[in-house]
């Protein structure tokens, strides 16, 4: 191995230590380093809140699988990027998830009914370890809801 | 002496072997795995949910439209199948990396950074700059046809062992990093609250776990802290694996037990890794075995026969 070629390689090192220390102190992704914070905020009450997108159709409404309908989404993925729309952009947002889950139906990754509003809802559940899975919330709050244009109101 | 001890760490001379069979085995494996799912489809997401990281807005990026990552995603798959078999290995490892970083990038820059995939960007970024084509490659192969000089590929050297290194720190840096970030975000309370019982029962309303075995373990409060603490003790103490082998053959089946426990019970799995853990299989030791396995096999008919006619 030539100098020049181990000092390509020792740059290559640093580089990588490098940039996740730096992501690690600061606390923050700098993509692609990661300080790889998971689980790391403590949950410690009875009380769980997630976010749930439904589809409505025909005053119909039901939960929608992000994965299958509203691909590439994913749900994590949708709720922060609808945090971070800004302001007066949920039509048109609800528009461009309209029109991803036609394409979506299209594609024949799901066959639900056409789409006249998409909802954002946060569930409350008691989560007690003596509580088994609840089919039921103890409380739905809407979020968000975003209406298709033509869609029933 | 630092010197002297940095080079000892970073360059250990391995058989070139190890690091041409550590390339046939995770380029396909990336090309089955898919980690980076259906890409084409980011380009049809409009550009209202368009949110650049930081890199990306620093680099002044814009989103790629359709016909762009569909070109990108087949020079990806396509340099994955050149880059297994060591065809233009350089060329293809370097196509690998760059067209994978554009198709690993995307979708982060739709709401969320996700950091499931990090790891595979530099592992990609590894293998380009090594010289992982001079053994189990076609083209060490059309070397030799060519009679030109080739590299015994039994002999060791440090342009092998850096990248199977930098692979592993990176590796155990993941799990370190997150004991790390547990601990000074929650000390000890990480594991000696009534934390992770709380997440075994939580994941069940947002996750799917594979068993519903998490309710019974969060109902007993000793077993949940004693797992906490296994899991902080283990993920701060993994970088021990580094350093002695010993301590290896205790750490890494650890650490995948811990992964598989979470894919079990919070229904979080970690497929990305597997690449990651292919770089400590110790490639020259299993392909002295696999010979010694085949050469017996190929021995045993002719034994077989020398037997039998001895007996006739």
């Amino acid at each position: 191995m030539t100098r020049w070629r181990r000092a390509v390689v020792n740059v290559v090192i640093l580089f990588v230590l490098g940039g996740h220390v730096l992501s690690l102190v600061l606390d923050n992704e700098i993509w692609p380093f990661s300080p790889y914070a998971m689980y790391t905020r403590l949950e410690r009450g009875p009380g769980h809140a997630n976010p749930v997108f439904y589809g409505v159709s025909e005053g119909r409404e039901w939960a929608l699988d992000v994965r299958r309908q509203l691909a590439p989404f994913d749900p994590v993925r949708l709720v922060h990027a609808l945090r971070k729309l800004p302001e007066g952009a949920q039509e048109a947002a609800g528009r461009d998830l309209a029109r991803l889950y036609e394409r979506n139906r299209q594609r024949g990754r799901h066959d639900g009914p056409p789409l006249d509003e998409v909802r954002l809802y946060r569930l409350y559940w008691d989560v007690t370890p003596e509580n088994q899975p609840r089919l039921m919330p103890e409380e739905r709050r809407l979020v968000v809801r975003l209406k298709v244009d033509g869609g029933t109101p | 002496m630092t010197v002297q001890r940095w080079r000892r760490f970073w360059f250990p001379r391995v058989s070139s072997e190890s690091l041409g069979l550590y390339r046939l085995c995770v380029y396909p494996l990336l090309l089955m795995l898919r980690p980076m799912g259906r890409t084409s489809d980011w380009g049809e997401v409009s550009s209202l949910f368009w949110m650049p990281i930081e890199t990306t807005w620093r680099l002044g990026l814009s989103p790629p439209g359709v016909a762009t990552i569909d070109f990108l995603a087949t020079l990806w798959m396509a340099s994955l199948v050149t880059s297994a078999v060591g065809l233009a290995t350089r060329l293809s490892t370097w196509i690998a990396f760059l067209s994978g970083t554009i198709l690993f990038w995307l979708p982060h820059n739709f709401g969320k950074t996700h950091h499931g995939d990090a790891a595979l960007v530099f592992l990609l970024m590894i293998l380009a700059v090594s010289r992982s084509g001079r053994s189990w490659s076609v083209d060490a192969w059309l070397a030799r046809r060519r009679g030109g000089a080739s590299l015994d590929a039994s002999t060791l050297d440090e342009e092998s062992g850096w990248p199977l290194r930098l692979i592993q720190v990176l590796f155990i840096w993941v799990f370190f990093a997150a004991g790390l970030s547990k601990a000074g975000h929650a000390g000890l309370d990480w594991a000696l609250s009534n934390h992770l019982s709380t997440l075994l029962v939580r994941h069940h309303y947002t996750h799917t776990p594979l068993v519903d075995w998490g309710f019974w373990i969060a109902r007993q409060k000793e077993l949940c802290q004693a797992l906490g603490l296994f899991a902080l003790l283990l993920e701060l103490a993994c970088p021990l694996a580094l350093f002695s082998r010993r301590a290896r053959l205790l750490v890494l089946p650890l650490l995948a037990a811990l992964q598989v426990g979470n894919a079990l019970l919070l229904g979080v799995t970690f497929k990305t890794f597997v690449p990651l853990y292919l770089a400590w299989v110790p490639w020259t030791a299993v392909l002295a075995r696999a010979r010694r396995i085949w050469s017996s096999a190929a021995m045993a008919p002719s034994t077989w026969w020398s037997a039998a006619r001895g007996s006739s």
